[in-house]
């Protein structure tokens, strides 16, 4: 019976020893942003240990409990450079270290639209050549060959004009640029 | 603001004050909207566009005859260029067919 209890205080001692040597740094500071505004939100890592945080609104982040040895200390926030500072922490060690990021410039890359056109597709550019040979008085005459679009109605302000059997308030009609309809 | 030739609907726009017509069949994202089956764009035309030969002043006159209804059509376009970027442009059309 001694013997199991003489056991537990040996193996609860050496978790003890064992939380002392690894619970006893403590790494703190503050991150700012360019013209000394604290940064809420950052993101400050130890990167060997797999550990994060993000600072408070006043820009202060606080590891407790870090073991001894240097750690490298890395920050992070949208729109600044990330900085990274070497620590290195003896047994007992609060060390204090502040952040100052610089804001980031980012040139965004070249964007490029472009359109492929589909087989079914057709395009015809009328000129004044062909506005004479059809001889158009009204804009009807000038479309009276072409297979693809119809004018229904009577005098000139009644008429729509259909294309592949679509009327115009579903067609994109321009005049000069102008959006028609 | 539009201008007065881009009132109504398109049978209203005389021909006569067109420079091209672009038609194009078929559905197509890159328009702005409503190219369900098409789009069609008129570019008008300008005073610069009646000058020959870097000349100043230009213009035409057509006529029309249609025997159906003994109908007929007069047009006349004058055009005038005021500055390198600015000219005047006076069209007058007068179409008669009766009741038709």
């Amino acid at each position: 019976m001694s013997h199991i209890f003489f056991r537990h205080i040996i193996i609860n001692l050496f978790f003890l020893l064992l939380m002392g040597s690894v619970f006893g740094q403590t790494i703190k500071g503050v991150v700012s942003g360019k013209p000394n505004q604290p940064l809420d939100g950052a993101t400050v890592r130890i990167e060997s240990q797999n550990r994060a945080i993000s600072t408070n609104a006043q820009g202060e982040f606080e590891f407790l409990n870090v073991s001894e040895g240097t750690f490298d200390i890395n920050v992070t926030y949208v729109g600044f450079i990330s900085q990274t500072i070497s620590v290195t922490l003896n047994k007992g060690d609060t060390k204090t270290v502040n952040f100052s990021l610089k804001t980031e410039t980012a040139q965004l890359e070249e964007v490029s639209i472009f359109r492929i056109y589909n087989k079914q597709r057709f395009e015809k550019k009328l000129n004044a050549q062909y506005f004479q040979r059809t001889q158009a008085i009204e804009i009807k005459d000038v479309f009276s060959d072409l297979p693809s679009v119809a004018l229904g109605g009577g005098a000139p302000n009644a008429q729509r004009i259909y294309v592949r059997g679509i009327e115009s308030s579903n067609l994109n009609v321009t005049i000069d640029g102008a959006q028609q309809g | 603001m539009k201008p007065f030739y881009t009132w109504g609907n398109v049978g209203s726009i005389d021909p006569g004050l067109l420079k091209t017509i672009t038609i194009t069949t078929g559905v197509d994202a890159s328009q702005p909207s409503g190219t369900l089956s098409g789009s069609i764009a008129y570019e008008t035309i300008d005073a610069q566009d009646l000058l020959y030969n870097y000349g100043k002043v230009g213009g035409n006159v057509q006529t029309g005859f249609q025997g159906a209804a003994n109908g007929y059509n007069l047009r006349a376009t004058v055009g005038t260029k005021l500055s390198d970027y600015s000219g005047l442009l006076a069209y007058v059309s007068y179409t008669d067919r009766d009741d038709y």
